[in-house]
């Protein structure tokens, strides 16, 4: 959902960029940054517009152009965009399904590589099917998506592919690039003297990040991670490539998908991709739990 | 006698038909054997060709009972997509053209357009960061010990299970039909 687009700066990628260490091509190292310490979730801050220090935004944006974040970097990332997509598609005002996402997404991100990141689940009010992730933990899933899922297994699959893209660093890679073409370009930070631009400058316009196209290869592995995360977790495997599947179904003229499709392969070419993958591979796997009776119904 | 006979006969082939009529159909994605049970110690009963129209009767785990002609049996999952046969189904090796040309694309439960708009990039673009939104979000998050209570009732556990590699590139040719990238 997984559902999450990118399109403009992936087109105006030169090559001899890609083929500069910068390819996401290849199935990605995972690196692992240092755990945070929180344990809790975090009291949000008191103005979360404002940066959290001076030179806080030019330090991420070193950090970024090195490939050296940190996990805190990541998250602050991370925070910024999805406080921009909530700005456009606030949570659902149901407490208990916000609630009910955050503890299956935190198991499912628990059979992670990264199970320690801040996660922060949400459901938002869109009547797209879509689903998004932002650097740091945090995942989001329209109700129009929602709204089509049969069971948790379901949801434990979309959410893993969400967190796959989390775990493989897939935006942080993508913003990565967009601002090494910008240094390129001579307008990195050009009359921004403001910290709160100058880390709005980094992702773009407002939440148009969530609009940008990864990779194909980036969005299979995702599809990959996400199967294997749910079946970790001792969910049915098959959750995801079953949404898939009926999302596939969609009208490629419904305003509903229109953003799902034109930033990710078809629905139907994704599920093509997983069933090759997986091959005989699960044939000894044993069935696991769909959780239909404790899936959380929109009211 | 004879006529209660008839009649009975007559309402069996109805509900046969009507069962038939709402089997729901989709299409072999590769070469697999249809097995007597679910799992690949069961006794082979047929063997299903990529590119098939099949009738999908039920599924038990990892496994789904098609029915192919005459013949019923339990293929893999993932070795069968539900619904009609998709345009990337036909592209390289996969399916005949004879399949191609009669395959009814996109003619799946949810073809109808639903006169809602969806995001786009002018309204993403114009988001204004909303922190009250992202308290809300704090608010609701869940500490690894909540959730592993939260599985527990369930009956969840955590298993291992390797990643799966990367398929090689272009095994289904034509991915880039709907890519749209």
């Amino acid at each position: 959902m997984t559902r999450l687009s990118m399109l403009i700066v992936l087109s105006l990628v030169p090559a001899w960029l890609m083929a500069a260490g910068l390819n996401d091509g290849q199935p990605l190292r995972l690196a692992f940054g240092t755990p945070p310490q929180r344990t809790e979730p975090a009291k949000p801050p008191e103005d979360a517009t404002k940066p959290q220090s001076e030179s806080s935004a030019e330090r991420l944006l070193q950090a970024l152009l090195a490939g050296k974040m940190s996990t805190q970097q990541e998250h602050q990332l991370g925070e910024r965009i999805i406080g921009n997509l909530l700005g456009v598609a606030p949570l659902v005002p149901d407490d208990g399904l916000q609630r009910y996402i955050n503890q299956v997404g935190r198991w499912v991100a628990s059979q992670s590589e990264r199970p320690d990141l801040d996660w922060r689940f949400g459901v938002i009010e869109s009547e797209d099917v879509n689903a998004f992730a932002a650097p740091g933990g945090y995942v989001m899933v329209t109700k129009g998506l929602y709204r089509r899922l049969n069971n948790e297994a379901e949801l434990a699959g979309v959410l893993g592919h969400e967190i796959g893209h989390v775990m493989s660093r897939h935006h942080v890679k993508l913003l990565q690039r967009s601002q090494l073409l910008a240094s390129l370009s001579g307008a990195l930070g050009k009359q921004v003297s403001d910290e709160h631009e100058r880390l709005q400058s980094i992702i773009g316009r407002g939440a148009e990040v969530a609009a940008r196209s990864l990779d194909k290869s980036s969005e299979f592995e995702a599809d990959r991670i996400g199967m294997v995360l749910a079946a970790r977790g001792g969910y049915d495997a098959y959750g995801l490539p079953l949404v898939l599947q009926e999302i596939g179904h969609f009208s490629e003229k419904d305003d509903r998908v229109a953003l799902l499709f034109k930033t990710h392969p078809h629905p139907d070419a994704r599920f093509n991709q997983l069933a090759e993958a997986v091959g005989t591979r699960f044939d000894a796997l044993t069935e696991g739990a769909t959780l239909e009776s404790r899936f959380y119904r929109l009211k | 006698m004879l006529t209660e006979l008839l009649r009975g006969g007559l309402l069996i082939g109805l509900a046969l038909a009507s069962a038939r009529a709402e089997a729901v159909t989709g299409v072999m994605l590769r070469d697999d054997d249809m097995r007597a049970a679910a799992g690949v110690s069961a006794t082979k009963v047929a063997l299903a060709k990529k590119g098939k129209i099949i009738n999908v009767l039920a599924r038990r785990g990892g496994w789904t009972q098609i029915q192919l002609g005459t013949v019923s049996g339990w293929v893999r999952l993932l070795s069968v997509r539900r619904g009609p046969a998709s345009r990337t189904d036909y592209q390289g090796s996969l399916g005949s053209a004879e399949n191609a040309a009669n395959s009814p694309h996109d003619t799946g439960s949810i073809t109808a357009t639903s006169g809602l708009r969806g995001l786009d990039l002018v309204d993403l673009s114009a988001a204004k960061f909303d922190a009250k939104q992202l308290e809300q979000l704090e608010r609701h998050a869940s500490v690894k010990a909540d959730a592993m209570a939260f599985a527990a009732q369930a009956g969840l556990t955590a298993r291992s299970l390797a990643y799966l590699p990367a398929p090689p590139q272009n095994t289904f040719g034509g991915l880039d039909v709907f890519g749209g990238q």
